[in-house]
């Protein structure tokens, strides 16, 4: 080609100068003549995302996230390349900056190929972290495996016995031979827990001397009190049945769930602190002025509703149920949440246990004074359906054997069972879901991964050469990055870019090993690179920050 | 297999002996070891990273990025199949199927069974005006029709020889008689001429006739090569066009009498054999002498002004004393030294010549900035890296006028105060490099370059670097790259290669027509340049006229001429009469004009307000049988597969763009493509780092405002041009006579053979070759 890109006047003829003076954000300031638009910005406190940008390497230009707004010129400039100039007039955001961002992007996430988090933990109402519960349970670290799923579940036990585990619709095992038995998995890890002599309780934060009504002790209500006494408040649990359980004790059968098994999981949420206050029937001998008066906040887990108890109560209904709001479960009525059946009807146990947890997040937010809007929902990256040559990839770090069911089925799964079965897990779920810089901004600009798509995705592959490394190129972004880190480290072979266009992507030199390619800037190149595509093998090294409260 | 590997390392050792063991010449070495096997071996690759300062990562880098290198064996020839825009639109893509069923290759691959020939698609050949091209290792055949094909393979294998490897000159030729000029661009090469040459060679030493043979370059008129000119002294120099290697004898004896009686009495003999040996009406002697006052030629040379290419298909591209006889080097002989380097500057700027690389930066004022630099350390560096399919103006810039080029360079560093210059070329333009190599020897040897030239206290040196194919590496921050052997990446700008450039010193970088201008203006006055062309835009601009065009080839026209001017005075109109649709200027950069819009001019302003842009001089002519979507989408395939990948917008949004244009060319197009098309463009035009990205939507966006309806209408499952293959079928109508000849050509068998009676299409067989249309005599064949 021939060079098309008219030049900048105004630049060349310039010669070398020692200062220059320009203003960023309405702030006016002087910096030394060679330093780039982003240095000067870090000057005033001004934070500009970046992700191919890294302090102490050349500026290669790649991502174009860190476009700033210049005002004289009418232009985005690259932060991190365009060198300062006098009298420039930079506006680090604004809505053309935020468009121009969330564009890139747009199309770096429309090429990405991987998920945030695994199709599992998604298809989970719940949301529980399923692959990490996978992982405790083939480290045999059952005691962490319990807090894992009961971050998120309830009464684990109980749905171990009675879940249609949607979760495993979603598993990507199930499209080259059958899904991870993650249900069966679960309730070993829940059985075990309850076997034991103090059977697993999670740590309730100080007591906020606020007092929550949950009506209705069914699957919604037990969850709602379970995690709104774990954030410090107290919780009165009303139920018209003379036993809490609601449906799960009332409308499934004993061969099914044993009450025993739901017994002691209700057990430990009266552990917890809760008082179940049964026999009492809303708008009967529990009157609205009483709930009012007594408590800071209610939680509706009435289950289907029948009657007309909620006329002039304020609380609005609709021809499903309750009207609520779906993500914060506020009804109109200020202070009043509802979930469960009683805002839609649902034959499945964990989305009212879902909504139970949701419930208290926005109690939570509520009484704490904060705006309620339920649980933050992160930014998921999706892979999609995988292809039929894609499963080698993933068996990489999974066992090649195919689905184990229990000897004993009503037993459930043995020691022996677990161990094996857990190691069929594909373990698809991002190593970096907490310090993907990707994810982050995509959180940040509102990115869209399905704005842009492809037809036919690139391959999902999986280099697992590195005793330490593991390399995801179709999460790579081409920051280029660790081509340099390797370079600048003195690497024999280190890592390159091949190929051009749309093709190009990073690898070892002369096509040697990961493990060759990367003998001395390793954790360099994990810590360094923006996105998932790097990481550690052990996802608990360094390298990845903490889960977030 | 060890003393394969020990004769591998032998000859790396040996390779980089000769390039060096710097980082900046691995693409040398990675040309050299590729001509010797064929393809990279990685025990050579290994090799070089052992005895240079190229690294592992360097070496993986490169070897990777340009598409001209190969990591794996291919077959024994290598046929490349031209896919510029002017191939393009004459069927290049049909071309390929051809071949590859010919060869019996299967899908996905691209070798045949045999390991004897693989079959490649490049980016241009620059040889627009032959179209479509193929090119067999060094052997090019033009004018080439999926019915050829196999014709083309065994003359290949009949052969073998040929090509572009540079004519012996005769003994003592006797000037008295005249001289036969023959123009040797590569052009005329592929049209024959170089078996014209040989033939003319032959016949002469056979008659005894002692003309002088005089290979010249570039005559400008590529639509009518091979050309061969007789000049006799006292008399009008007679033009012959398309001529054949047999019709060179008798072109001898019209204009000469054999030298002896044997020989009088030999051809006598040989003559009357001929004449009944030859069916007169048919592939006898049919090429007519046109004198330089016909009409056409009148036409096509009158409304043009040659500058950058003055003295045009007069004068042999390696004659230095010719080039000097004619005033060339005479500014620099008289001037340098006397004429101060801002003064030098000074006759440019006031020239008003703006770069014709494509975004036409002031050369004046570019060359101030270098000079004003108070770095010791500066260059010069000509960019010949003439990627855009569609044109050849640099090639022939190169092959004809070396010497122009090299006086220009020259001037241009004197005055920038660079000691060091660089040619970058095309890999794909060889006899380009072979020229510019020549001539740069030449200079050398007389003073013209080195230490102290012509004695005037300025030394300079020069280089020449071939590219590797990659098109990004024509913008300048890439070129630098390249140059300093890594990957063809461009970067920020500024700093500009002014200020900072090769190796991080300024450098003054233009392309090649820019500097084949500067010798014309240094001699003629900076005022005689400003005078031509419109207020803006000033002198001439050379422009490859190519496509549906009655008269194609390189032509040089004032700035401000119009393209209806271009189109209709020089270029004799539409070829076959069809009506005139549109033309695409500037390349994959630029846009598409229609015909409402020809009374647009030549003028860098006045070009990019009609969405296209002056870039690279390439001017394709278009005309109803051509699809606009198609058109788009062979730019956006190109581009999309010339990107380096680096920035995220250019990398990912052609990506999009191509893969819905593609949905709409397979009739799968969805009612909201266009303005997720029209989006992605805008986005893409914005967010990309450099020129490339920036100017890739142009010929997305350009059709889209200028030819609406034709998207339109493919959504709808229509190609109105019936160009796309999904979009149509072929049929054979009533008025077929059952000659069988469509059911012989068929490659598909897709035809049963029907003596008499009308033949039918197999639609489930039919691969949409276009055979049967090409090869019926009647007109029968009708697409739908």
């Amino acid at each position: 080609m021939r060079d098309m890109q008219a030049g900048l006047p105004h630049r060349i003829g310039e010669g070398p100068m020692k200062t220059v003076k320009l203003t960023i954000d309405d702030q006016d300031l002087t910096v030394p003549a060679d330093f780039s638009i982003l240095d000067a910005a870090k000057k005033l406190g001004i934070d500009i995302p970046t992700l191919c940008y890294l302090n102490g390497f050349d500026r290669f230009t790649s991502c174009m996230i860190c476009v700033v707004y210049e005002e004289n010129s009418d232009r985005l400039m690259p932060a991190c390349s365009a060198i300062v100039a006098e009298g420039l007039r930079i506006t680090t955001e604004n809505d053309l900056v935020r468009e121009a961002r969330k564009d890139a992007l747009d199309f770096l996430l429309s090429e990405h190929v991987g998920d945030c988090e695994a199709p599992c933990q998604r298809a989970c109402p719940a949301h529980m972290n399923i692959p990490l519960m996978i992982r405790q349970i083939e480290g045999r670290r059952l005691e962490d495996a319990i807090q894992t799923v009961k971050e998120d579940i309830a009464l684990p036990a109980v749905l171990g016995r009675i879940c249609p585990a949607p979760c495993e619709k979603g598993c990507h095992r199930g499209s080259s031979d059958d899904p991870v038995s993650i249900c069966l998995l679960k309730r070993y890890v829940a059985d075990v827990d309850l076997a034991r002599e103090s059977p697993y309780l999670p740590g309730v934060a100080p007591n906020s001397s606020k007092k929550v009504a949950i009506i209705g002790a069914g699957p919604a209500g037990l969850s709602a009190a379970y995690y709104i006494l774990r954030f410090g408040h107290a919780c009165d649990v009303y139920d018209k049945n003379p036993l809490p359980g609601g449906m799960l004790r009332y409308g499934v059968s004993d061969e099914a769930l044993p009450k025993i098994i739901l017994d002691r999981e209700i057990e430990r949420i009266s552990q917890l602190g809760a008082t179940f206050l049964m026999g009492h029937s809303l708008g009967e001998d529990l009157g609205w002025k009483e709930l009012n008066s007594v408590y800071d906040a209610v939680v509706l887990a009435v289950g289907k509703i029948k009657s007309d108890v909620f006329n002039d109560t304020g609380i609005e209904l609709s021809p499903q149920g309750i009207k609520i709001d779906r993500k914060s479960h506020l009804t109109s009525l200020p202070g009043y949440f509802a979930g469960g059946n009683s805002v839609s009807e649902s034959q499945l146990a964990i989305r009212a246990l879902a909504h139970g947890k949701n419930m208290a997040f926005s109690v939570n937010q509520f009484l704490n004074g904060e705006s309620v809007t339920g649980p933050s929902s992160r930014f998921q990256s999706i892979l999609g359906k995988t292809q039929e040559d894609e499963a080698g990839e993933f068996m990489k770090e999974a066992e090649n054997r195919g689905r184990i069911s229990p000897v004993e089925s009503a037993q459930g799964f043995t020691e022996a069972e677990v161990v094996k079965e857990s190691g069929r897990c594909f373990g698809c779920d991002c190593r970096k879901p907490y310090a993907c810089k990707l994810r982050q901004y995509a959180e940040k600009y509102q990115a869209s991964q399905r704005r842009f798509t492809f037809a036919d995705r690139k391959k999902f592959q999986k280099n697992v050469q590195h005793g330490m490394v593991v390399y995801e190129p179709g999460k790579c972004i081409k920051c280029g990055l660790c081509v340099q880190i390797t370079k600048k480290a003195g690497e024999k072979f280190g890592l390159a870019f091949v190929e051009r266009g749309f093709d190009v992507r990073v690898q070892t030199s002369l096509g040697v090993p990961l493990s060759q390619g990367l003998e001395k800037s390793a954790a360099q190149c994990v810590s360094s690179c923006p996105t998932g595509a790097l990481s550690w093998k052990d996802r608990d090294k360094k390298g990845e920050a903490p889960r977030e409260g | 297999m060890i003393q394969e590997t020990d004769s591998i390392l032998a000859f790396v050792d040996k390779v980089v002996e000769g390039t060096g063991t710097k980082a900046g010449d691995i693409i040398p070495i990675l040309h050299a070891i590729q001509k010797k096997y064929n393809y990279l071996p990685d025990e050579a690759l290994r090799r070089v990273c052992e005895i240079t300062e190229i690294t592992p990562a360097s070496i993986t880098g490169v070897s990777t990025f340009y598409s001209q290198f190969r990591h794996t064996p291919i077959g024994k020839h290598l046929i490349r199949v031209c896919t510029g825009t002017a191939c393009h639109v004459k069927g290049s893509g049909l071309v390929y199927d051809a071949f590859c069923r010919e060869l019996h290759i299967r899908e996905g691959q691209d070798t045949d069974p045999e390991f004897l020939f693989t079959v490649q698609k490049i980016a241009c050949l620059g040889c627009c005006t032959i179209a479509p091209v193929v090119q067999i290792d060094d052997v090019t055949y033009g004018h080439v029709k999926t019915d050829g094909v196999s014709h083309i393979l065994q003359d290949f294998l009949r052969h073998k020889t040929g090509g572009a490897e540079e004519p012996r000159d005769r003994k003592i030729p006797n000037e008295k008689i005249g001289e036969i000029k023959i123009g040797l661009g590569s052009c005329c090469v592929a049209s024959g001429s170089h078996k014209v040459q040989q033939a003319l060679e032959r016949s002469l030493v056979e008659t005894g006739i002692n003309a002088q043979v005089k290979r010249v370059g570039c005559v400008g008129m590529c639509h009518r090569t091979p050309l061969l000119e007789v000049n006799i002294p006292d008399r009008e120099p007679v033009l012959y066009d398309s001529v054949r290697p047999e019709d060179v004898r008798r072109i001898l004896l019209r204009h000469y009498k054999p030298h002896t009686l044997a020989q009088r009495i030999k051809n006598a003999a040989y003559h009357f054999i001929e004449n009944i040996m030859e069916d007169p009406n048919s592939n006898g002697f049919t090429r007519h002498p046109l004198h330089m006052r016909d009409p056409n030629i009148q036409a096509f040379l009158g409304r043009q002004k040659h500058i950058a290419t003055e003295h045009s298909g007069q004068i042999d591209p390696l004659d230095l004393e010719e080039y000097r006889s004619r005033g060339g080097f005479g500014v620099l002989a008289n001037g340098l030294g006397e004429m101060s380097p801002e003064e030098v500057i000074d006759q440019v700027k006031a020239s008003g010549l703006r770069g014709r690389g494509g975004a036409g930066y002031p050369s004046g004022q570019k060359w101030e900035v270098v000079h004003r630099s108070r770095d010791d350390t500066k260059y010069i560096i000509c960019n010949g890296d003439e990627g855009d399919p569609g044109a050849f103006m640099d090639r022939m810039i190169l092959e004809s006028y070396p010497f122009r080029v090299i006086e220009g360079m020259i001037l241009a560093a004197y005055a920038v105060g660079a000691h060091e210059g660089y040619f970058y070329i095309r890999a794909e333009y060889p006899l380009a490099v072979q020229r510019v190599k020549d001539a740069l020897k030449q200079c050398k040897e007389c003073g013209l370059l080195g230490e102290n030239i012509l004695g005037k206290g300025y030394s300079l040196d020069m280089h020449i670097l071939e590219g590797a194919g990659a098109f990004v590496c024509g913008e300048e921050t890439a070129l630098i790259a390249s140059l300093e052997g890594q990957r063809g990446n461009p970067r920020y700008r500024p700093p500009f290669p002014a200020e900072s450039g090769l190796w991080g010193h300024p450098t003054l970088i233009s392309n090649c027509e820019t500097f084949a201008t500067v010798p014309w203006i240094m001699r003629n006055g900076a005022e005689a340049f400003a005078q031509l062309g419109t207020d803006h835009s000033k002198g001439t601009k050379v422009f490859s006229l190519a496509g549906k065009i009655a008269r194609g080839g390189l032509i040089e026209v004032p700035m401000g001429i119009t393209i209806q001017e271009i189109v209709y005075d020089i270029g004799g109109g539409i070829e076959n009469d069809r009506p005139f649709k549109a033309v695409q200027i500037g390349g994959p950069s630029g846009g598409c004009i229609p015909a409402e819009l020809a009374h647009t001019r030549v003028d860098y302003e006045d070009l990019t307000k009609v969405g296209a842009m002056m870039g690279s001089g390439g001017l394709l002519v278009m005309d109803d049988s051509d699809c606009m979507v198609d058109i788009a989408r062979y730019f956006l395939s190109f581009t999309q597969n010339q990107s380096c990948g680096k920035c995220t917008f250019c990398r990912i949004g052609t990506r999009h763009m191509l893969r819905i244009l593609e949905g709409l060319c397979a009739g799968k197009g969805k009612q909201d493509d266009l303005d997720k098309l029209e989006e992605i463009a805008h986005k893409t035009k914005r967010g990309s780092l450099c020129g490339l990205g920036k100017t890739a939507p142009n010929p997305v966006l350009t059709t889209l405002a200028y030819f609406r309806e034709e998207y339109e209408a493919h959504i709808k499952g229509l190609c109105p041009a019936k160009r796309c293959k999904e979009l149509i079928t072929y049929t054979i109508d009533e008025t077929c006579i059952g000659c069988t000849v469509c059911a012989q050509k068929c490659p598909a068998s897709a035809i049963p053979i029907a003596p008499y009676r009308r033949h039918m299409i197999d639609q489930t067989k039919c691969v949409k070759c276009g055979t049967c249309k090409q090869v019926c005599p009647t007109e029968s064949v009708k697409v739908r």
